[in-house]
């Protein structure tokens, strides 16, 4: 098999109001990638792509060097798929989904399965449609393990989760990665679970993957600084984004800049930061308009 | 289609079974099956006994059936009655996916969950292969009638009333099957609901219309063909040979169709764009 888990290059997909433009990026064996965007991003739409749920206008995605859509059946195998949505078919059990699983998967693990629905205590001879969201999240994640997939395809998983259930994916996901070999594509806007497990951060913005790197390259490339206004000295056009109080201000910076500011303090950057800033300063005059509207208004 | 791809049809059709998919909320009131199978068995019963009336009881008028007003509700009702009855049988097999969902899973009306099918080792082409085979076995159900309905009238040709009914049925299931699922097969495949409800309106009334033929009212071009078949009964053998001809060209033409769009396509008529 090929050395990248997954390989997105240049796919664009059109829609009436939203176009995903030529997207690229890869997922190195053995990593958790991050794939981070504001809703309606598109980060659900390279998701359905990977699947191959929707047809790509262009570009090329392949799973272990297995083409996702000529490969498609050897792709599935090799893919553990948990959705952003309630996708589970409602009127069945899950026991009729491990049935369905274990037929279809080329590797079912059913005791891998069994020992996830006790760790959670999913009821499996129930409907699917009488399980809680976190519940149906979990049933998910245990189908999609339990066929011992090399790639997991997170979107969105730990959304409707309890904390506790958050963290428990989170080891599952980092143990999963352990063997150098399987990967995770994890698509979130809960920045925080990423900074947790994280190896390399895909950053999508309005259909664009504007970043695609590794934490050490996060690191080297960006830095997070803060501290009062007046430290800024006239360098703001040179900042990646800016939040500015009346007294202090915290900005994204890329590390090549830092020279500007002297006696500043500096902090690497986390997921959040480099999702946030990266959009802010498009959104903080509109936002700042309505704000301000609002307080007349009152 | 391979021995291996059949194979896999059969899982995803024995999957979809398992997984009892709820893709569809037909709207509230719009349609309930009973109603409308009774309103149907009505139907039915009314020409039943029209027929018993007039054979037992030596009555020649076909006071239902000889109004157009009789075939146009029996059809609409009976599209309706078919059109959810495949349309809920299909959406479990995984089609009508296509063009109907949308990004966020809701679409006028109709509210589709699911997709997990799309997460099971399949490919497009077995979803095709799926409603190829789906496609074909209604086809075969409309032979197999059609030959019940046109035998009853080759074992008693002479009696000329009988010949009428059966006749009139017959041209009703035959035309009622082409039109059907030779459009059903187009509204799957293509991704326009708009095209998708206009083919089956269409079907509605090509079968109105071929009913109405069948009364000998002559509607064009639908008229002339079943007229001329008709005018074959005399001869027995042009007339199977005719009408199989009718039933088969077409099947055979849909079969190339379908089978070119796939490889044109590569379609994935399951896709949720």
């Amino acid at each position: 098999m090929e050395n990248k888990a997954l390989m997105i290059d240049g796919v664009t997909k059109e829609y009436k109001n939203f176009k995903l433009d030529n997207a690229s990026f890869t997922v190195e064996p053995g990593t958790v990638m991050g794939l981070i965007g504001q809703n309606g991003a598109g980060k659900t739409t390279i998701v359905r792509l990977i699947m191959n749920m929707i047809s790509r206008k262009s570009g090329k995605i392949s799973v272990f060097g297995y083409d996702n859509i000529d490969d498609e059946i050897k792709v599935k195998n090799l893919l553990g798929y948990v959705a952003d949505e309630d996708f589970m078919f409602g009127g069945s059990k899950l026991k009729n989904n491990a049935a369905v699983y274990s037929e279809l998967f080329d590797e079912w693990d059913n005791e891998k399965y069994q020992k996830y629905i006790k760790f959670w205590d999913i009821p499996d001879d129930k409907k699917v449609s009488s399980y809680s969201k976190g519940t149906k999240t979990k049933a998910m994640l245990a189908l999609a393990l339990s066929h011992n997939p090399q790639l997991l395809i997170l979107d969105e998983p730990t959304a409707g989760l309890d904390p506790v259930a958050r963290m428990e994916v989170l080891d599952i996901l980092r143990d999963f990665v352990s063997d150098g070999k399987k990967s995770v594509l994890f698509s979130t806007h809960i920045t925080g679970d990423l900074d947790k497990i994280a190896d390399a951060i895909t950053i999508i913005i309005d259909g664009k993957v504007t970043e695609s790197l590794n934490i050490d390259q996060i690191e080297d490339k960006y830095a997070v600084i803060s501290g009062n206004n007046s430290e800024l000295g006239g360098h703001e056009g040179r900042l990646i984004g800016l939040r500015k109080g009346n007294v202090n201000f915290e900005a994204l910076v890329k590390r090549s800049d830092l020279e500007l500011f002297k006696n500043i303090a500096v902090t690497s950057p986390n997921a959040e930061n480099l999702l946030t800033y990266s959009i802010w300063n498009n959104r903080k005059d509109k936002l700042r308009d309505i704000i301000s509207d609002k307080g007349e208004q009152a | 289609m391979s021995l291996e791809e059949k194979l896999r049809v059969k899982k995803l059709s024995w999957a979809s079974k398992n997984l009892k998919p709820q893709y569809v909320r037909i709207p509230d009131g719009f349609c309930r099956f009973s109603k409308v199978a009774a309103i149907v068995a009505v139907c039915g019963l009314l020409l039943g006994a029209e027929i018993l009336f007039n054979e037992l009881l030596g009555g020649s008028e076909y006071m239902f059936t000889q109004h157009w007003v009789y075939w146009v509700v029996f059809t609409f009702l009976y599209l309706i009655y078919g059109f959810f009855t495949l349309l809920n049988q299909n959406l479990k097999l995984g089609f009508f996916r296509s063009g109907v969902i949308s990004a966020d899973g809701e679409t006028k009306g109709y509210t589709f969950l699911g997709g997990q099918l799309a997460a099971l080792p399949f490919n497009a082409k077995d979803f095709n292969n799926m409603l190829f085979l789906k496609w074909q076995t209604t086809y075969k159900s409309g032979i197999i009638l059609f030959t019940l309905l046109t035998s009853i009238e080759f074992l008693d040709y002479r009696r000329v009333d009988s010949i009428y009914m059966s006749q009139e049925l017959a041209f009703f299931v035959l035309a009622f099957f082409q039109t059907y699922s030779a459009l059903y097969l187009v509204a799957c495949i293509n991704k326009s609901r708009r095209v998708r409800l206009g083919a089956l309106w269409a079907a509605y009334f090509l079968t109105c219309a071929a009913g109405l033929a069948g009364q000998g009212y002559g509607m064009g071009f639908v008229s002339y063909w079943f007229e001329s078949v008709a005018i074959a009964r005399y001869v027995s053998a042009a007339e199977w040979l005719l009408r199989y001809a009718a039933i088969i060209l077409p099947y055979w033409m849909m079969s190339v169709i379908c089978k070119t769009h796939n490889k044109k396509t590569k379609n994935v008529c399951w896709r949720l764009d």
